[in-house]
């Protein structure tokens, strides 16, 4: 039997760290190290020389300094991740992004040994049962910061029906909770670029409903099959008085969304997709 | 006809407003002679239905919090004495913020003629509530008794939260501590036991104006019970705290950068401030107001009348 990979993770966990294994899963030794972009360079590399890895991966292209990169001895790659920052944080100026310097000296794709563009996998300690308990004994979740669109798609449901919605901070046993106690999920874009959502696998592999707006990519997810769509506020409202009226009716829907999720789930997607760099 | 009042007996006292939102300022057991029921009511809910569950419960006094969501003549022939209580920031003066102009034209919406008495939670707002309601008293929402707890040691590191919407103002304040710390921000959807344990699994709770504008919002009431280090906004008005003794006042995102990062180092530092927010909270206990207030608005009454009824 091979020697496990020894994988470092390096991001912010209230964003990523459904995607990091705590556990050692097959073929894959993955340790995480939490980065801010105020953080110095200085612990960063500290932090990661502790954990000895074989293999680096950085969530979200540009958030480390390239001289970073350059610095850590193994090599390097990244999980391609948008931010979950409301729109402004670019400008304000206590921030380091407002800084030409810092956003000069971040890394870009060219500095790693290569860009992973694909949605973001979920630790296997976040799925759930398939025999996960019913629909209609939750209610509706969202996670992510809020932004004016995503706002507007979302105030007339939260008033109609209970939706918790958790703009930060949320991770390990409070997001295993939070999941555990909803049973619809609500994945709405913060502008109007199409994307696929950070949390699309997370939601599903939990056993939740997915409600979401069109996916860009869709990969192997099916709208109406394992999850269903809405393009307003309106189909949003409507479909939530559905679910709670006639659960029935979208449990299979359900269940196909968590056998979907199978393909997001960390031990075998890491596997499959680090193993071969490790020797880049 | 109203139900006759008991001599001497007990009141019964329901509550009606969101759950979401007000649960947490309502009595939920038997205090001080009242025994409370709270019914779920919301902007364009079903009037009929909670006539329905008035009817039900008879009650001697309906406390409704967010009186312009009621509609016109609901309570007309509910036989029960009625307090409004506003809950919302108001303009205060000509030259108001936009947001506060929009609840201004929500109260207009009031249908007057449905209350006894109005309370509101503010009584700068006493003036531009005036021009629909008159306002009877203003004291600062109370806090159910469930919330209050003993000042617990910090945790390590301190738990950090603020619960409420999401608006540009907060998120400009809050961006620099969310990048620096995991403060858990929910920004909906938390009510009833759920958010008494999320308050109690906390150490630190932080407040904020919905916009630039000043108020004093009742989740630092909230805080204050359940024993945490409060940082907030400046608070106006003061409804009898003093900053920098019963909480730390922040004016802008550097300065609560500044002061959680000082709880993260030294989380023993304001021990004393907690404590003695902590005592200053017992003013909100939801015991201690309504018995207090509901016997003042019967003793009003029968002094002066109403032109409801």
């Amino acid at each position: 039997m091979s020697t496990p990979l020894r994988v470092t993770f390096v991001g912010r966990a209230g964003e990523v760290g459904h995607a990091v294994p705590s556990a050692p899963v097959d073929g894959l030794h993955a340790s995480f190290v939490e980065h801010r972009a105020n953080h110095a360079q200085a612990r960063l590399l500290a932090h990661v020389a502790e954990h000895s890895p074989e293999l680096v991966v950085v969530f979200g292209v540009d958030s480390v300094p390239a001289a970073a990169i350059r610095a850590i001895g193994v090599p390097v790659v990244a999980w391609a991740v948008q931010p979950d920052r409301p729109p402004g944080w670019e400008r304000h100026p206590d921030l380091p992004f407002a800084s030409p310097a810092y956003r000069a000296g971040l890394a870009t794709a060219a500095d790693y040994v290569c860009v992973i563009d694909r949605p973001l996998p979920v630790a296997d300690e976040l799925f759930a049962a398939p025999s996960r308990r019913a629909l209609g004994t939750g209610r509706a979740l969202v996670i992510g910061h809020c932004s004016e669109r995503n706002e507007q798609l979302l105030i007339d449901s939260k008033h109609r029906h209970e939706v918790l919605h958790i703009a930060a901070g949320l991770q390990r046993d409070a997001l295993a909770a939070t999941l555990a106690g909803s049973d619809v999920a609500i994945n709405v874009r913060d502008d109007e670029a199409p994307g696929f959502g950070p949390r699309v696998g997370l939601y599903l592999a939990a056993g939740l409903l997915l409600v979401s707006e069109p996916l860009h990519p869709r990969l192997h997810l099916r709208p109406g099959a394992d999850h269903l769509e809405i393009r307003s506020s309106a189909d949003l409202v409507e479909l939530l008085a559905r679910v709670r009226a006639d659960p029935g009716e979208f449990t299979a829907v359900g269940e196909a969304g968590r056998e979907a999720a199978e393909a997001f789930r960390a031990s075998r997607v890491y596997p499959q997709v680090l193993a071969s760099l490790a020797e880049t | 006809m109203r139900p006759r009042r008991p001599h001497g007996g007990p009141l019964r006292v329901a509550f009606v407003g969101q759950t979401t939102f007000f649960a947490a300022c309502a009595l939920e057991a038997p205090a001080g002679g009242l025994i409370p029921r709270f019914f779920e009511f919301r902007a364009g809910g079903d009037g009929e239905a909670l006539i329905a569950g008035l009817r039900d419960f008879v009650p001697h006094v309906a406390v409704v919090f967010r009186p312009e969501v009621v509609p016109p003549g609901l309570f007309a022939e509910l036989p029960a004495v009625t307090l409004g209580f506003l809950s919302e920031p108001l303009p205060r003066g000509e030259r108001a913020h936009a947001d506060l102009q929009r609840r201004l034209r929500d109260l207009r919406q009031t249908d007057a003629s449905n209350f006894d008495r109005v309370v509101s939670f503010d009584p700068l707002i006493a003036e531009a509530a005036g021009e629909v309601l008159a306002i009877w008293r203003s004291l600062p929402l109370p806090v159910a008794d469930r919330f209050f707890a003993p000042v617990a040691p910090m945790a390590h590191p301190p738990r950090m939260l603020f619960v409420g919407r999401s608006t540009p103002h907060r998120e400009w304040l809050l961006a620099p501590s969310k990048l620096d710390h995991d403060v858990l921000h929910v920004a909906f959807g938390v009510s009833g036991d759920e958010l008494v344990e999320l308050l109690h699994r906390h150490d630190v709770g932080i407040n904020l104006h919905n916009e630039n504008y000043p108020s004093f919002e009742n989740r630092v009431s909230m805080h204050l019970a359940c024993g945490h280090l409060v940082i907030t906004e400046d608070l106006d008005p003061l409804h009898g705290l003093e900053p920098g003794i019963d909480y730390l006042h922040v004016d802008n995102a550097s300065e609560l950068r500044r002061a959680l990062q000082a709880v993260m180092r030294f989380p023993r530092a304001h021990q004393r401030v907690r404590i003695r927010g902590r005592r200053k909270a017992e003013q909100f206990r939801a015991s201690r107001v309504y018995p207090r207030l509901i016997a003042d608005l019967l003793a009003d009454l029968d002094a002066f009348g109403s032109e409801r009824l």
